[in-house]
């Protein structure tokens, strides 16, 4: 269930803002069923979190849509005139450049840039901020950005793992584990994947489907003999919702 | 490599890098050929140093003066510098998947199976991931093909003497900056929980980055995150906490590329419980349990997770202080159990 430390008790009127089928409409349907009480300032942060898990899913499709190039970390490349590609396969922001303008760069011509899957997902997690904080805001906020894994995040971006949580929810970043995998190819060791809601995934590399097409795509390659299949994790991983909703509203 | 007695090719390449090392060989090739022979069997010669003279020493055919071993390293060499084939189509076109991305699909690599049936091909494999690890070895495909040596010989041999130095080449590469995921993939995936005091060691590093690393890679030893902690007295605390509960732990698959914290190992509190050893690859008992601690696993799983902590620790401090007194608490009820429990850890849950 949600409860609003603020007293705001008309969830109904929040979910009626969201289509039944959509994302959000899901999101707010799983919080609001649970066993487990999720607990929010007001209803303008659960708002806000909601618009950011759009955001993150949004930012999944574009990235499918433009083509991202998979590539692991020894041949990843970017757009030159925004990113510096640096010895270890990452991308640093380049100084004189707008942060909003560098990570706008990535969805919008796409094509130049090549990395593997976790740095896909920290790709999506900045997008979907920097559509939730508009460029100004962005722009103060994120002086230094890397894209390397999930290595080097912003704190205030602060992702973190959950490990058997009751719920998950449309916006969550899963991995797809693939326990016996060809060790000639560790980049697929496992895959980070965006619920997209209604049972369907993103991952980069892979594309878009159920979890089954993404467990069937790692089944494929496994060392010989193998006999674990790939499976999903039980665990989310999450901006910090809450951070970055203070942090924007007290800069609003 | 510091200390080490090098070949006279190495420390060519060591001192002057791989153009010096080129030149010296041409040079010797055009005015002394025979020794070249000689100086390419050296036994303490190193993987980097003939990966540098792959073409001279298939355009000047010394590939069959080559020891077996070294010959098989570079056609090793060749044969895992190939972008592994990956298979991303579906078996059936699913109704509403697509495909994006594209991972290269090129050339072709032996099954490794097959690949790793023949003897040398295992010796040379593991002279590889020995002596190619210097940080004098330029990036790109050197550092592809490094990993993916590693990861074979770690992942599918299991070949756990290599670690101490696979320990040492993650933490020196972290502080220079370069790629380490994959590499620290490949040291887990021996699943040897032995080589955890490999790492914890670094944690009283006076070298920040090395303590900071072993910190991200212990995180699941308690009071590795707590960053006001005396480096040393972290380092006793982790070696005492590794040393209770190594029979207990397991590897439980998680990487730098699912997690920007994994858990790389986890503890097994029912066996601890039990004071029953787990397989460190599974975390399943070593031999399965018997009736009666079936009996009481199933009353254990009723706790909650602090009260399950609780009595794990306190049965196992009381299995090694008194076998025998251990042998009669652990046929308590599991209520009386708890109650001792908090008693002896002075009503603390």
């Amino acid at each position: 269930m949600i409860r609003f430390e603020d007293g705001f008790t008309d969830l109904a009127s929040i979910m009626a803002r969201y289509r039944r089928g959509s994302p959000e409409y899901e999101a707010l349907s799983k919080l609001s069923e649970s066993s487990r009480v999720y607990t929010y300032l007001s209803p303008e942060e659960l708002e806000f979190e909601i618009g950011l898990r759009r955001g993150i899913i949004e930012a999944s499709l574009a990235l499918f849509r433009g083509r991202l190039a998979f590539r692991i970390f020894q041949e990843s490349f970017c757009n030159e005139r925004y990113w510096e590609r640096r010895q270890d396969g990452g991308f640093v922001l380049k100084t004189g450049v707008r942060p909003s303008d560098a990570v706008d760069d990535i969805f919008s011509n796409t094509r130049r840039y090549g990395t593997e899957c976790a740095t896909a997902i920290v790709m999506i997690f900045y997008k979907a901020v920097l559509d939730a904080y508009k460029p100004d805001l962005f722009d103060r906020t994120f002086t230094r950005i890397v894209l390397m894994n999930w290595r080097d995040m912003d704190p205030l971006i602060d992702p973190a793992t959950y490990r058997g949580l009751a719920d998950y929810i449309p916006g969550d970043c899963r991995y797809v584990r693939n326990p016996d995998v060809d060790p000639l190819t560790p980049e697929w060791q496992g895959e980070n994947v965006i619920d997209l809601g209604n049972g369907r995934y993103y991952g980069h590399g892979i594309g878009l489907g159920d979890m089954e097409f993404f467990i069937e795509i790692l089944n494929r390659n496994r060392r010989e003999g193998a006999q674990v299949s790939a499976y999903l994790v039980d665990s989310a991983t999450r901006p910090d919702f809450r951070g970055l909703y203070l942090y924007w509203k007290n800069a609003s | 490599m510091t200390g080490m007695p090098v070949s006279l090719l190495d420390n060519i390449r060591i001192s002057g890098g791989p153009e010096s090392l080129r030149n010296y060989f041409s040079e010797l090739l055009h005015t002394s050929r025979s020794r070249l022979p000689e100086l390419l069997s050296d036994r303490r010669l190193r993987f980097g140093t003939l990966y540098l003279l792959k073409s001279e020493i298939k355009s000047s055919s010394l590939q069959d003066t080559l020891p077996e071993i070294y010959r098989r390293a570079l056609e090793l060499s060749e044969e895992l510098s190939v972008t592994r084939p990956a298979d991303t189509r579906p078996a059936v076109r699913r109704p509403g998947a697509r495909q994006s991305g594209g991972r290269r699909t090129e050339g072709k690599v032996r099954n490794i199976g097959q690949m790793l049936s023949e003897a040398v091909t295992v010796q040379a494999l593991g002279w590889i991931v020995r002596t190619g690890w210097d940080s004098d070895m330029p990036e790109g495909p050197y550092e592809y093909l490094m990993e993916r040596c590693t990861s074979l010989h770690l992942a599918h041999q299991r070949d756990k003497s290599v670690l101490p130095l696979i320990a040492d080449t993650i933490f020196e590469r972290n502080r220079q900056g370069r790629l380490i995921h994959n590499l620290v993939w490949a040291f887990f995936e021996a699943r040897d929980r032995e080589s955890l005091y490999f790492l914890a060691h670094r944690l009283c590093s006076p070298d920040m980055r090395n303590a900071m690393l072993a910190r991200k890679l212990l995180s699941f030893i308690p009071g590795t995150d707590d960053h006001s902690a005396d480096s040393h007295v972290l380092y006793f605390n982790a070696l005492g906490w590794l040393s209770v509960n190594m029979p207990f732990m397991y590897y439980t698959g998680e990487s730098m590329q699912m997690s920007p914290k994994p858990v790389f190992y986890a503890v097994s509190y029912e066996a601890k419980y039990l004071c029953r050893e787990v397989l460190a690859e599974s975390g399943r008992p070593a031999v399965p349990p018997g009736k009666h601690e079936a009996g009481r696993l199933e009353c254990f799983r009723r706790l909650d997770g602090p009260q399950r902590q609780l009595l794990a620790d306190v049965s196992y401090a009381l299995f090694m202080q008194d076998k025998h007194r251990w042998e009669s608490w652990i046929r308590l009820p599991v209520r009386d159990q708890l109650e001792s429990a908090v008693h002896m850890t002075g009503g603390s849950v």
